[in-house]
């Protein structure tokens, strides 16, 4: 009888140390999950940062100078005439246009089929091609997927 | 007899109790800080801003005249990164940012300057790219 109590006693113990680890677990779970989430957000945002490096770096608008580079030029070509052409390159997204930031200008749209749903920017440099040099100024690259 | 090894027991759940409790704040305050990240949308504005004409030259000029001994116009170009933050929105995402330009081989300070609030000690992402002999690095702190 008094064996069998000990048992007993031994099994509420170890039942209320499993119920606590598991509590614990728990909290410890919910306060890594902010952080996962996140993560994941800004995995996101640096997918579509490549993307839009990717965009920057086409042969249609990109300038000889160097990377991160849009020939002011040749986006307002693009912009005019040449944009349903580059309807390959900007699959799966709604619309891309560059918006001037410095000097301040009015945008330049390179691609647009309708309203996006979450739109993604990253900072580029928008050149202009000179006698002999570039004159470059800062745009944002937006893509709207 | 009873009695004393249920108080035994108590006294046992009390004490793992206590150390489960110390290990989750030991575990939730001092676990170690993700080291400074960079960041792709902060190095593709570094890279713009150094590539940015202020009046006839581009700031990466302006660093090597800074070299030189003249980095009045270096300084004034701060204000067309300060503008690119502020129009692009992404100053309401962050506390403050800093910019730094250093000598690499004098580690003479050509420039530093400091917006909203960069003594945080959450999170916060850098990016550096090398210019001339300097090394311009751009930190901003992120709520």
């Amino acid at each position: 009888m008094k064996g069998q109590m000990k048992i007993q006693e031994m099994a509420f113990v170890l039942l209320a140390l499993i119920l606590l680890a598991v509590i614990a677990f728990i909290f410890f779970i919910r306060l890594q999950a902010g952080n996962i989430e996140r993560s994941a957000d800004l995995a996101k945002q640096q997918t579509a940062i490549s993307l839009l490096d990717k965009i920057a770096a086409l042969p249609e608008i990109s300038c000889a100078k160097g990377e991160i580079c849009i020939d002011e030029d040749k986006a307002l070509m693009v912009e005019r005439a040449y944009s349903s052409r580059l309807e390959n390159q900007f699959q799966g997204l709604k619309n891309v246009k560059i918006a001037r930031i410095y000097p301040a200008g009015p945008d330049i749209v390179l691609y647009n089929t309708g309203s996006a749903n979450q739109t993604y920017s990253t900072f580029v440099s928008l050149c202009q091609q000179q006698a002999s040099d570039w004159k470059c100024g800062i745009a944002l690259l937006e893509a709207g997927f | 007899m009873a009695r004393k090894g249920q108080e035994e027991i108590a006294g046992f759940m009390l004490i793992v109790a206590m150390v489960l409790v110390i290990g989750l704040i030991f575990l939730f305050f001092l676990s170690p800080k993700s080291p400074e990240r960079t960041d792709l949308q902060l190095n593709n504005l570094l890279y713009a801003w150094i590539s940015t004409n202020s009046g006839d030259k581009a700031v990466e000029q302006l660093v090597r005249e800074c070299e030189l001994g003249n980095c009045e116009e270096l300084e004034s170009a701060v204000s067309i990164l300060q503008t690119a933050i502020d129009k692009s929105g992404m100053s309401n995402q962050i506390d403050g940012w800093s910019i730094n330009i250093t000598n690499t081989v004098s580690g003479q300070n050509y420039v530093y300057r400091e917006f909203g609030n960069v003594n945080m000690t959450g999170n916060s992402r850098a990016t550096a790219l090398p210019v001339s002999d300097s090394i311009a690095r751009l930190k901003v702190f992120y709520p």
